[in-house]
């Protein structure tokens, strides 16, 4: 899920031992998620370009990884 | 307290869901809570299934997947609130000919009260065949009954040649690969024939080309159906991040995953969703490592770059 966040220009990491996600993008914009909906959510609130798993350039930027 | 389990009656108008409904309650030993929609006025036949059935809710004027779906949900707590602890209790719904299933199955699993009191059977779609053999019946709607059906019951197969029988046959498994169908004589099931063994299906994409599509249904945009086969290589964290994106990207033009993948040590797990909706998975015993199998039921998606996709999410965790 960090992968795919990090092709999107924003950075995900777990918290409180694992039971929250706080996104952030580099802005210093942050949310914090209890589920992955929420967190999905938040990544298209504070991407510029948000995931989409039918992207052939996303899959692009994430095959490269 | 288990869950209540709740079996969901589609088909068309007049396809014979009610004939079906008859035959199950007469089968049927233990509390039955039996809810009937009905889009126009509640004619007054309805009140017969009192006899068999302990309980029975009208909900008429409209659909129980729009209309009157806060009434169904009201009606389903008040059930479980009163007689969900009986033993052998459950709760057949039936749905009026022009409801979309889709967001009653939705409701089902994503109402916080729902899912924990309630657990989706099946659903069971009755297909007129009569009707199914015109391709002017075979709209949207059409397709999302058959698409949602776990098994799909052939009605007023009498009045159709088995030509055109097989005909309509044939367009069902191209939609939805993993029903069961059978044969109704007058609510009765007759035949059963299982779905597609999984080894005539596992290995290629069946995806519909555009002059098939046009076979399928003049009305509606018949859905697009890819089939991947997984292996013991499967990656289930990875599968899991996937699926989520893509239904929280893509839900409203999924209207149906189905499958079963290995999770090692010779079990498999159970993966449904429907739209956004996902299902608890189940665990399956004895499953062949690499038995696995996912079909995507999808409308105006590049299903060409499923299988991609899942591989690139997959390899992100390896």
């Amino acid at each position: 899920m960090r992968a795919v966040a990090q092709a999107s220009g924003v950075d995900v990491v777990s918290e409180l031992a694992g039971s929250a996600f706080l996104v952030s993008n580099k802005k210093g914009e942050s949310v914090v998620c209890r589920n992955m909906e929420e967190v999905w959510g938040s990544i298209d609130a504070l991407s510029s370009k948000p995931p989409d798993p039918m992207d052939p350039v996303f899959l692009d930027s994430l095959e490269a990884k | 307290m288990s869950a209540i389990p709740i079996v969901v009656l589609a088909g068309s108008l007049g396809a014979g869901k009610t004939t079906l409904l008859r035959s199950l309650l007469q089968q049927h030993e233990g509390t039955c809570h039996v809810v009937v929609n009905e889009i126009g006025k509640v004619l007054p036949g309805i009140g017969d299934f009192k006899v068999i059935a302990e309980s029975t809710t009208v909900l008429g004027g409209g659909c129980a997947c729009c209309k009157r779906r806060e009434d169904l949900i009201e009606d389903l707590i008040a059930f479980a609130n009163d007689a969900g602890n009986a033993d052998g209790a459950k709760v057949f719904l039936e749905l009026s000919g022009i409801a979309d299933p889709a967001p009653v199955v939705r409701t089902l699993l994503e109402h916080p009260f729902l899912v924990h009191h309630y657990a989706l059977q099946k659903v069971i779609t009755v297909v007129d065949v009569l009707d199914a053999s015109n391709p002017d019946n075979r709209d949207d709607l059409w397709n999302n009954q058959v698409v949602l059906a776990d098994e799909c019951l052939y009605s007023k197969t009498d009045l159709v040649s088995p030509t055109t029988l097989n005909e309509v046959d044939r367009l069902i498994r191209e939609i939805n690969p993993w029903a069961v169908r059978a044969l109704s004589d007058h609510g009765k099931v007759t035949t059963h024939q299982t779905a597609t063994p999984a080894a005539q299906l596992s290995g290629e994409k069946i995806s519909c080309t555009s002059a098939q599509r046009s076979n399928l249904a003049a009305h509606g945009d018949a859905p697009d159906v890819t089939l991947l086969s997984v292996g013991e290589t499967f990656e289930w964290v990875g599968f899991g991040v996937w699926l989520s994106l893509l239904l929280h990207r893509w839900g409203s033009q999924v209207l149906r995953v189905k499958g079963v993948v290995p999770i090692g040590n010779g079990a498999g797990l159970s993966v449904n969703a429907v739209h956004h909706a996902v299902f608890a998975p189940e665990h399956v015993e004895d499953f062949p490592a690499d038995g696995g199998q996912l079909a995507f039921i999808t409308q105006g998606m590049p299903v060409d770059l499923f299988e991609r996709s899942l591989a690139t999410f997959a390899s992100l965790v390896r």
